[in-house]
Formats: C-alpha cells, structure tokens, sequence
C-alpha cells in the first residue's frame, strides 16, 4: 500500500505529496542550519561575521536499501547536510528521522541511538584515520565501545570487516602512514560500517584519491549497495561519480535543492537550469580543443537576493524569478524547483 | 576485489619491532641518551661509584687539587668532590624530574581540554594561565619560603603552581590544531564521549611539542634550583647540590677552582645531554607527523 | 635553431630519502613548438608536477638533463640574470591552488605591478594602467577599483584569474598549467578552461596543461605525454591517444574514469596501488599492475621521447598481439 510523504522543495512555498512504495529509512524534513552572526569583540580576536544560512529548508528522504546523491559546488550546504545527520552541527530548524525515531533531538541517554543509526565516511584519507592507531585499533575500538560484539569475538570481526572492504589481512598491523589513500579510505569505510549504521553518509570518499584508485572504490561501494543492502547519502561535487553509485540524486546551490529525481532522470532529462549547467560545463572527453564560451560566464553572488536564488547567473532568467519557484513536479520521482521546469 | 598489500609492512615480533625503531634513531639522540643514561646510573648507584661520603669532612686534605685519589679535588672542609658532585646529581636529577614532569601532567591536560572545548572554558582557562604566567616566581618563591620555611619543599609547591602554564600553552594550540581533523571528528560521530576523545585520540596526537620542550625545563629547572640554592633558598648545607656547591666554591675559586668548577661541569654535562635528547626527539617526533604521503 | 621552443632531454630529477635515491622524474624527454599545447598526464607519484618547476628550475633535489633549452638557448648556460628574466618573461607558470599561488600580504593591484614593472621599464602609474588592462583581459570586471582588493576578499576563481593575469604580465611564449582546475568548481573550472584556451589562440602561446583529468586534456592540448613512476610512458597526438591508446597504463585510465552523462559504463579500475617511488620494481614500473604483464617486462624498459610523434614505452603494446615483442 503505497505510504504518503509529504515533500517540500523550494522555499517551503508548496507541499508535494508523492507515493513512494517503501517508508523511508532516512527522512530529512525542513532541514535549516543557520550559523549565528557575531558581533566583533573590538581587538580582542572575533571578526564580526553576519548570520548565514548554509541550509534552507530541505527536505528529502531516502528508502531502504537506496543510494541518494546528493550533488553540489562549493557554498551548495551539501557538506553541512551531511554533518547535520550526524550531528556534528546542530540544525537549527527541521527534523531528521531514522527508521521512525528522531534522531535530531536525543535525549543524553539516548546518546547513542544516533551512532548506531547513522555514521559517516570523511573526504581526507589523510586525516579522518588517528596516525597512532592501527587498523585493528581502530576496528577493534568501535567494537568493543559499542559491544557490536563479545570481547573474544572482536579479532574475528575486524577480520570481517577488512574483508568487506577489500583490505588483506596482512595489513591488521600497520599504521595509516604505511597505508596508501585508497586503502586508508577503505579504512575509514570499515569503521563506519563496523557499527552496522542503518544509514551511511559519504562526504566526498573518493575526491581525495587518484583516479585509478577513485574507480576501485567506487566499484566497492556499488558491491556493497548490493550485498550489504546499504543505504546511503553519497556527497559529491562531480556529477559522473555521483550517477555511478546513485539511484536517486539530489542538485543542491546555495544551501537548497534544485532539482531531484532518479539518476536516469537527473542526466537525460534535467528540467533545472542550474542542473542543465553543471552538465554543460563538465569537459568532454572528445578531443577537441574548445572553442566554446563558458555554460556560466559569472560567479556566485555573496549577497542572497530575493526569488530564485539561481536568479543571478541563470540564462532563464525572467521578471517572475523574484519570487521564489515552487517545486514543479515532473514525475511521481522527479522535482525541480524553477518557474520554467515544465 | 581485494588490494594488494601496502609495500610498507611491520614486522611481526616485538622485538624486531623494537630494534627498528633504534635503528631509525639519529645520532643526536642516541648520543644524548647514552649520556644521560650514563649520568643517571651514575647517581642511581651513588654509594657504589662515590669512593667517599660525600659528607666526610678531613681537615687533612682541606683544598687539595684533583689528584688519582681525590679525582675532583676536595673543598675547604676536605669532603671529596667527586662524591659530592655523584651524590648531588641524585638531587638534582629527581628534583629536576618532579618540578618538570609533575606539573606537565596537569599541564597538558588542562590545556588539551581547554583546546578541545574552546568557547568559555578556554577562555576561563586562558584568563587563569595568563594570572599564572604574569605571577612572578621568586616572589612566590619567597611567600612560600615564609610560610613553611626554605629548602626543596618550597620550591616544589611553588613550581607546582606556578610551572604548569608552558605545558597548557603548548597542548591548547596542538588540540586546537587537532581537533578539526577527520579523524577526531569521526570519533565524535562513533559517539564516544569527549574525555575519550580528548584523552585517548587527541592527547597523544598532541604532547609532541610539550615532550620536547620538558627536555628543556629539565635543565631549566635544574638551574633554577641551582640558582636558588646559590641565593640560599634551596637546598640547605651540608647536602651535596650542584648549585650550592657552587655557591659554597665562589670564595676560593682562585686558589681552589676545582670546587665550583666541576659542579658547574656537571650542570653543563647534563644541561647538554638533555638538550641533544630534545633536539633528537624533535626531529623524531616531527617526522612522524609530517612523513611523506 | 632548432626551431623548437623547448627541448628536454633525458631529465632526472632525484631526492635523497631515508631509504635512499628516489627518482621523481627519470629520463624525460620532450620537444614543444612555438603555439603547441602539450598535454602532461598522470596520477599522484607520476613526477608531472616536477617536471615542471624543474623546466623553471625551481625545483628541489639534485636536477641533471643532457640538455633544457628555451629557445634554442641552454638553460644551463645562462647567467642567473637571464634565468630570472626568463621566467615570466620566457616561461611562465599557473599553480594549482590560487589561494596559496597569491600573497595574502599585498593587494592584487600591487602584486601586478610588481610584475609588470619587473618586466618591462615602465612608471608605477602605468604599471596600473596595464595591471587593470591584464584584469580586463582575464575576465575581471571593475578593473580598476579592484586592484586595491586583497586576495582573501577573492573567491578561488577569481584568484585564479589573478594568477593567469600575473602569468601573463610578462608576456611570457610558454604557459606551463599544473592542474590549474583542480581545486575548483565544476562550473568555474569551465569559465577558466575557456578563458586559457582563448588566451592562447589569441597571443599564440605555447601551453604545457598538466592534468589528471583526461576531459580538461581532450579539451585544451594538441598532444599528450602520459606519465608513470617518473617517466613518459605514452606520447601521442591526443586524437590517436583518445582512439587507440597503446600503452596499458593510458588505456587503464581511460577505463577507470567515470564518462560524463551517458551510458551506465561499469567501470574497470586499474588494480593494484599507486607507484612508491623509493620501491620501484626493475624493468617496466606498470608491471605490478599491468594486465598484460609478461616476465620479459621485468627487464629494462626504454625511454620515449615525447616529441616523436607517437611512442610508448611497453613491450608488448595495446593493438599488437601479445606474441609480438615489437616496439614501435
């Protein structure tokens, strides 16, 4: 019986009511993170800063067992989305729900609902792991902080999970500096898994890495989607590797959601004009010296003007752009939040 | 899909791992530390090394040059130097060790948690260390003097208040500079509570710089309480220190040079192992951070 | 004369190490002509980044070359004089990170007059007349009033053009990129890319464009050198490279990469870890991750020259059976 989700787009100006089969694992509802502005403190250090809105209203959800891409450039608040559904930054408004309990507002002795529902994958290989710890250390850690399981059987899991992610046993023992990026990423991927989250988070995995090893990595992942039956939200800023480990992607500029629909739905038919531009501006692999002008000829804005706020670089770009779009529903799967999506 | 193995593996046992590890030393550091080794077995085994008691007064040899028997010479009293100076190193050493490393305990700690924490707690914590590091020290040397009365005690309580700051400066800017790492992220979203974090990821991670600048207080610390026991409020005769031994020697460094001269040395000896020791352990320290890829 | 506007030949760039001599570029050749755009690829540990500051002679560790010549001119031979003159003037280069390629000290302004009064004999008043003309020509609006602007108050893209203006102050006939896009937005990187490809059309330059990426290389270079553990281990006209690659490295980096909107490609990643330069197996460096290894590639492997116009540096190149141990 299909379960109605009521989903916002935009700036909370319409409410879209879809069917999606499968109640969501992951429900991201009205989603703002807001940092407060500050008044200088003369010379005594703090710059004065204005308060800024990195997210604005977002809303989105995921089912079990899928993978959402979430895409963006930099200023698009898709990093602090990530950070917010793991709690290390506080939303200020909004509510973020995982397998039915609110995991946004836990109580100290629910502490550890959070962790053990959703964990996260970081960008720098070179930083997420502790430089003093093994990777058994850093395993056997999660597993026994979480009682994942008995003392005795902890040798016998980490092994596991190094196997998981492809990671020989030989390396049980060795340091991260021993470790190359791509291994040290599969590192990080295993402790994250180690707690058995019913949600990853993926912020960026494999932008640090080589290009041959970005592809070995990615083609685990898309393993895992399959055997482990992962859900998960995968960051990026690059659209070719958002669409290989995706089904459903999610266009994010300054700090709202664009556009969302199914991956095919996404690269074929892209309704929003800022999606249509990070298309266009990927560089083709057709050798061919470009003669071409740029897809967008101007630079993000600082200041947040009213209406659309891809208003100031967009070619669509009409009177009716000052007031904010409403999503336009192009799909029972696909929104996109422009006056001209149809 | 598996990867193939990291070209750089450990080998298994702990000794073979052990062995590496002094292998990859320079010779800066092997050197400081054979030396000071050799310092400190020397006062460890005092009564055996020292041929005399230190506090053996004959008026028979009273101001004698070094010679085969009295190796440093004797002082106006006739005591052997070369005890004296064995058996003040064992002073100066444990004193130097309890007034660096007791307040770098606390020291490092109150500083990574106030580098951890930031907002109002490293602000109350900074406003502290600052009181402390405004508050001069031989003032409070001689408060406690008055109070209790001169010798080691007084300048111990008086290091213990006042020495800890060095050690939370240093350990607040590493943890700052540590806490925005990944790796101390993830462990916040793994959930564990932030006196884990803080003591058992970021504080390793973090007393590098506290590690090599207490090779320095050491000596440091060593001649302040030489120079205090020089002034009289330190250490009281007849125990054997260097610093009062120097003290002791000033009057006759002309006919007697050898009285002041060879404590003096022994400062200098130890002052310079422990400085190789730290510019050994720097380095060491330092490239483990900053190794290649 | 030659009538090349670069010539390297056999470039080996070493650093001492703890475990001893590692070699960042090993045996480097190539040729460029004037208004040629080469295009250098490779991976973390593929020396492309030393290649060039040592062509500037900027780089670290011990430099030896049978021969860099700018211009027909040994480098060598130069007075130090006439190497500061030629860079920037001669050869000019664009980093990869602009934040770090500016000083944060001085305004934009200051810092393009500095360079170009360095080049040509000019009062401080011009100097800013033609430091807003060079902002101009990279695409700077407000020209003028923005020569007083400090570099924090930049984003990355317009710093980036700030770097391309300084590069270009000199009027400089090479233009060496090192992965003047990576550290940008997709949608920046393509205004960057356009205003680099139409410079060089309009002053005729010479580019060297280093980059990972094989989409920027399609679009900028006339040619490509594709680089490995040091050394060149393709060289082709970027047409034939893109067709028919032939050495097992470059046709593993085009399997590895994810295509733009398309077709759902599974990709077929290139196994094994990235080259550690202090332990470099003998004979060919692809070896351990080659899946047309044979137990010959263990030998000696020879060195291209990346001015011939299509070479590869593998015993058993892609497009010849595996029996044949021919070498083009």
């Amino acid at each position: 019986m299909p379960v109605s989700y009521r989903r916002t787009l935009g700036h909370g100006v319409a409410t879209v009511t879809e069917s999606v089969p499968k109640p969501a694992l992951l429900s991201v509802d009205h989603l703002t993170v807001e940092f407060a502005g500050r008044a200088g403190f003369g010379g005594l250090g703090a710059k004065a800063r204005p308060a800024f809105r990195a997210v604005d209203d977002v809303s989105f959800s995921i089912a079990p067992g899928e993978t959402l891409g979430l895409v963006g450039e930099s200023g698009s608040g898709k990093t602090t989305v990530g950070r917010a559904l793991v709690s290390l930054i506080r939303p200020t408004k909004g509510r973020i729900t995982v397998a039915g309990k609110d995991v946004s507002s836990l109580s100290r002795q629910d502490a550890l609902a959070l962790p053990r529902a959703v964990q996260m994958v970081f960008q720098d290989p070179y930083g997420s792991l502790n430089p003093r710890f093994s990777v058994e250390r850093t395993l056997a850690e999660v597993l026994s902080f979480h009682k994942i399981v008995p003392p005795l059987e902890t040798g016998a899991e980490v092994r596991r999970l190094m196997e998981i992610v492809g990671l020989p046993a030989s390396l049980t023992g060795s340091l991260p500096r021993h470790l190359s990026g791509g291994q040290r990423q599969r590192v990080g991927l295993a402790r994250a898994l180690a707690v058995r989250p019913s949600v990853l988070v993926l912020d960026e995995p494999v932008a640090a890495l080589d290009v041959s090893i970005q592809a070995q990595v990615l083609n685990l992942l898309r393993e895992l989607r399959t055997t482990l039956g992962l859900t998960m939200l995968f960051i990026a800023h690059e659209l070719g590797v958002v669409r290989y480990v995706s089904d459903r992607v999610a266009v994010m500029y300054r700090g709202a959601i664009m556009e969302i629909g199914t991956s095919s739905e996404i690269f074929s038919t892209p309704k929003h004009p800022y999606t249509r531009s990070l298309l266009a501006a990927m560089p083709r692999l057709v050798p061919e010296k470009r003669s071409r002008p740029p897809v967008l000829s101007t630079e993000v804005e600082s200041e947040a003007g009213q209406g659309c706020r891809f208003r100031a670089r967009c070619p669509l770009a009409a009177p009716i752009c000052g007031t904010e779009p409403a999503a336009t529903k192009l799909s029972p799967t696909h929104f996109a939040s422009c006056h001209f999506a149809a | 899909m598996t990867t193939e193995a990291a070209t750089h593996t450990l080998p298994a046992g702990v000794l073979a791992r052990l062995t590496l590890e002094l292998a990859s030393w320079s010779f800066t550091l092997k050197l400081g530390l054979g030396l000071f080794t050799i310092i400190i077995l020397m006062a460890v085994f005092a009564p055996w090394v020292a041929p005399f008691d230190p506090e053996l007064q004959d008026f028979d040899v009273i101001l004698m040059p070094p010679d085969l028997t009295y190796l440093f010479g004797t002082d106006n009293l006739g005591r052997d130097i070369f005890s004296r100076v064995i058996y003040g190193a064992r002073l100066d050493l444990s004193a130097g060790f309890v007034m660096t490393y007791v307040p770098m305990v606390y020291g490092v700690l109150i500083g990574a948690y106030a580098g951890y924490r930031g907002g109002w707690v490293d602000t109350v914590v900074g406003s502290v260390t600052n009181m402390a590091i405004a508050f001069p020290f031989l003032v409070m040397i001689i408060v406690v003097v008055a109070v209790i009365g001169p010798g080691v005690n007084a300048i111990f309580i008086s290091v213990f208040l006042l020495a800890w700051t060095m050690y939370a400066r240093l350990a607040r800017a590493e943890m700052m500079v540590e806490r925005g790492k990944d790796y101390m992220l993830a462990a916040r979203v793994l959930g564990y509570p932030t006196r884990i974090i803080v003591l058992r990821h970021g504080l390793p991670n973090t007393i590098a710089s506290s590690v090599v600048f207490s090779t320095s207080d050491f000596i440091l610390n060593i001649l302040l309480l030489s120079g205090l026991s020089f002034i009289g409020l330190g250490i009281q005769p007849p125990t054997p220190e260097w610093g009062a031994m120097i003290a002791d020697g000033k009057e006759f460094i002309l006919q007697a040079w050898w009285i002041c001269t060879m404590p003096g040395l022994a400062v200098v000896l130890t002052g310079t192992a422990l400085s190789l020791v730290g510019d050994g352990l720097s380095r060491r320290l330092g490239t483990r951070h900053g190794s290649m890829g | 004369m030659t009538g090349y506007l670069l010539e390297v030949e056999d470039l080996t760039v070493a650093f001492a190490s703890r475990d001893g001599t590692v070699l960042a570029n090993d045996g480097v050749s190539l040729k460029l002509r004037p208004g040629e755009t080469l295009g250098i690829v490779g991976e973390s540990g593929s020396g492309k980044s030393v290649l060039c500051r040592a062509i500037l002679g900027l780089a670290k560790g011990k430099v030896t070359a049978r021969r860099i010549a700018f211009d027909g001119r040994n480098i060598d031979e130069m007075t130090p004089a006439e190497r500061r003159r030629l860079r920037g003037s001669g050869i000019a280069m664009v980093f990869q990170s602009p934040k770090s390629s500016i000083d944060p000290v001085w305004s934009i302004g200051d810092q393009l007059v500095e360079t170009v009064r360095l080049h040509k004999p000019v009062t401080r008043k011009q100097a800013r007349i033609e430091a807003a003309a060079l902002l101009d020509r990279v695409g700077i609006a407000s020209s003028l009033r923005r020569l007083d602007d400090y570099p924090h108050q930049w984003s990355g893209g317009m710093l980036q053009r700030a770097v391309i203006a300084l590069a270009l102050a000199g009027n400089p006939r090479l233009i060496l990129a090192d992965e003047p896009t990576a550290a940008l937005d997709v949608t920046i990187q393509d205004q960057i890319l356009a205003l680099l490809m139409s410079l060089q059309r309009e002053t005729g330059m010479a580019m060297i464009m280093v980059s990972h990426d094989l989409g920027v290389i399609a679009e900028t270079v006339d040619r490509v050198a594709v680089m490995y553990a040091g050394r060149i281990v393709e060289t082709a006209d970027v047409r034939d490279l893109f067709q028919a690659p032939q050495h097992p490295y470059t046709a593993g980096l085009f399997a590895s990469m994810v295509a733009g909107s398309g077709q759902d490609k599974i990709l077929t990643p290139i196994p094994g870890q990235p080259p550690d330069l202090q332990n470099l197996p003998g004979g060919c460096a692809f070896a351990p991750r080659c899946p047309r290894v044979r137990v010959e590639c263990n030998r000696s492997v020879p060195r291209i020259d990346a001015s011939v116009a299509r070479a590869n540096a593998c015993l058993f190149p892609i497009g010849e059976p595996l029996a044949m141990a021919l070498q083009p």
